[in-house]
């Protein structure tokens, strides 16, 4: 980004400022733009936001931003752990949103983590379904970060779905005996920021990042996004947004480390 | 690691007595490794790239076991599936994930073995696997979950199955219980009668070593029955979950021992390096297995006592 602001760190901040003073989310192993976006959420406008990180299972570290969420060194600056097992009886049920990342989304937010081309052969093995068919199952909204956005990563139809976004919109969710609440929200990617349509579920096109023109986004999106009359620009990370992330939660750099 | 501010009131006599004939379940590794066959269902303890047995993964590799069918426990794992996959001990997997996270977030002997049809996967998500772990913890026919209700994962696992609970008539996902014949377990201590104590994370270590038929664990210290009496909250297996305890210090390397010392990136990094480059792999196999004699030779190979409490500090 021209103003010596990473796009890593845009998308920390845009998440950010979508996460409610009082809720409980969740991220998952490897998150550190999802982390970020929850520290900072907490250093500004959120101070009772509750998070977990599922992986390893503390909540609400203070510690700064490492790679790996993982990493033991989160824990020093936490306020509880627990192991997993117990984290999906004593918290998961009670989370107000999660964040997911995936190899393929489609225009309702269903995801693929799993296989693309035939699962039986795949073209390209991801690492698996991780935890998404569990998570997606619950009644809680859900925030994507992608951070590729080329029409590769965004198809009409993913090869498997591992996470259930709106599904195939309509009632389809309720057919397949999912709760109708809740569902993927905010799709923030390097370009653009999207968000579902009401009536269709379908996804559509929520604010360009400075500098990127409306057709780079339909271009690298392989399916039709819906595009309002009026797109604004991202709103640009403000002075202090910008001061506390980089003193307070991100200390090491990590998020301006990636090309 | 955990602060407790009630005192301890031991009792006047008797607390140190141990009973006389009871069996420790310390045991060499050539002696834990004969719980571990051919053909075995084996599970991983600890996750991504923190407290994996990795000496008792080698040990397996360099003893060439074949046809086990492996379960690295969720969230998942990384190097240590990734090497039995790549010397060809592991026949098939039970997984949600295997990756290394910013370091390699597929790994690439998985990867490459699944592309090609030589691996066989039992796609399951972190809640079908925990849902079967607690089926056969709890002995009951089968877990019951929401997960994988609307996805491509219950097309292409057939254990999972549909039902319309009897209760709202909702479908439900119905998963059999998942039990490993053996789970390898590392931790940071444990006494000689297997009570074993996480200085870190547990992960998902105590529900898995209540599934599984049988349960080895290495430790970073083996420490005196006396340490644990004097404080028992910090025990996180109970010895009748364990079957055998191997002393492996610095046992998790080149992976984190939560609380005892950080991963090994630039080893990990390696690692995945040789891995992506097919012939180079067997060269990592000779290198740090095949023609290595003990851990204390393989910890001397990968830096010695100067490199690894350099890991302390990470």
């Amino acid at each position: 980004m021209g103003d010596g602001v990473h796009v890593n760190e845009l998308m920390a901040i845009v998440l950010s400022r979508d996460l409610k003073d009082y809720e409980m989310g969740e991220m998952g192993a490897y998150s550190e733009i999802p982390m970020a976006a929850c520290k900072l959420a907490r250093w500004t406008h959120a101070p009772n936001l509750n998070w977990w990180c599922s992986a390893t299972s503390y909540l609400n570290s203070t510690s700064p931003l490492y790679h790996s969420s993982t990493d033991y060194r989160n824990i020093a600056g936490a306020e509880a752990v627990l192991d997993m097992n117990d984290a999906l009886f004593y918290a998961v049920p009670r989370y107000d949103f999660f964040f997911l990342g995936a190899i393929q989304v489609d225009p309702y937010g269903n995801v693929n983590l799993t296989a693309v081309g035939a699962w039986e052969k795949p073209k390209l093995r991801g690492p698996g379904c991780a935890a998404l068919p569990g998570v997606t199952a619950l009644p809680i909204r859900s925030y994507i970060y992608m951070n590729r956005h080329d029409s590769r990563s965004f198809v009409e139809r993913v090869d498997f779905v591992s996470g259930v976004g709106h599904l195939y919109g309509g009632h389809s969710k309720a057919k397949a005996g999912l709760p109708e609440r809740g569902g993927p929200c905010l799709v923030v990617t390097p370009l653009a920021v999207m968000d579902f349509q009401d009536e269709t579920k379908r996804m559509r096109l929520n604010s360009l990042h400075a500098g990127v023109a409306l057709e780079t986004v339909i271009e690298n999106t392989g399916f039709e996004l819906i595009i309002p009359e009026n797109v604004p620009a991202t709103m640009p990370p403000t002075e202090e947004e910008i001061r506390v992330l980089r003193e307070k939660v991100d200390p090491y750099g990590i998020l301006r480390e990636k090309g | 690691m955990k602060l407790r501010n009630m005192p301890l009131e031991l009792p006047e006599t008797g607390w140190l007595i141990m009973e006389r004939k009871r069996e420790q379940k310390l045991v060499s590794i050539d002696d834990a490794l004969l719980h571990i066959e051919n053909d075995s269902f084996l599970a991983i303890g600890g996750f991504m790239i923190h407290n994996h047995p990795m000496g008792i993964i080698r040990e397996i590799v360099k003893e060439n076991r074949r046809n086990l069918k492996i379960l690295p426990t969720p969230p998942g794992g990384s190097i240590d599936a990734d090497l039995l996959i790549g010397c060809g001990c592991a026949a098939s997997v039970v997984a949600s994930y295997i990756g290394a996270e910013w370091l390699e977030p597929i790994m690439p002997n998985y990867r490459r073995k699944v592309e090609e049809g030589e691996l066989e996967v039992l796609e399951y998500d972190e809640h079908t696997i925990i849902c079967g772990l607690r089926a056969s913890a709890e002995k009951l026919p089968c877990g019951i979950t929401r997960a994988g209700l609307g996805t491509d994962l219950l097309k292409v696992n057939p254990h999972l199955k549909i039902f319309n609970n009897p209760v709202t008539g909702e479908p439900l996902v119905a998963v059999p219980p998942i039990e490993p014949d053996v789970a390898i377990i590392h931790a940071q201590r444990s006494d000689p009668y297997g009570n074993v104590q996480h200085a870190g994370s547990v992960f998902m270590d105590l529900l898995l070593a209540a599934a599984s038929k049988k349960v080895i664990v290495s430790v970073d210290e083996v420490v005196p029955l006396e340490l644990t009496r004097h404080d028992p909250f910090k025990t996180t297996l109970p010895c009748h979950l364990v079957t055998a305890v191997v002393h492996m210090p610095y046992g998790a390397h080149p992976c984190s021992s939560h609380g005892f010392y950080g991963y090994d990136e630039q080893h990990i990094r390696d690692y995945v390096g040789f891995a992506k480059r097919g012939d180079g792999y067997q060269e990592y196999l000779s290198k740090y297995i095949y023609n290595v004699g003990s851990l204390y030779q393989y910890l001397e190979l990968v830096g010695g006592i100067r490199r690894l409490s350099e890991l302390k500090a990470c």
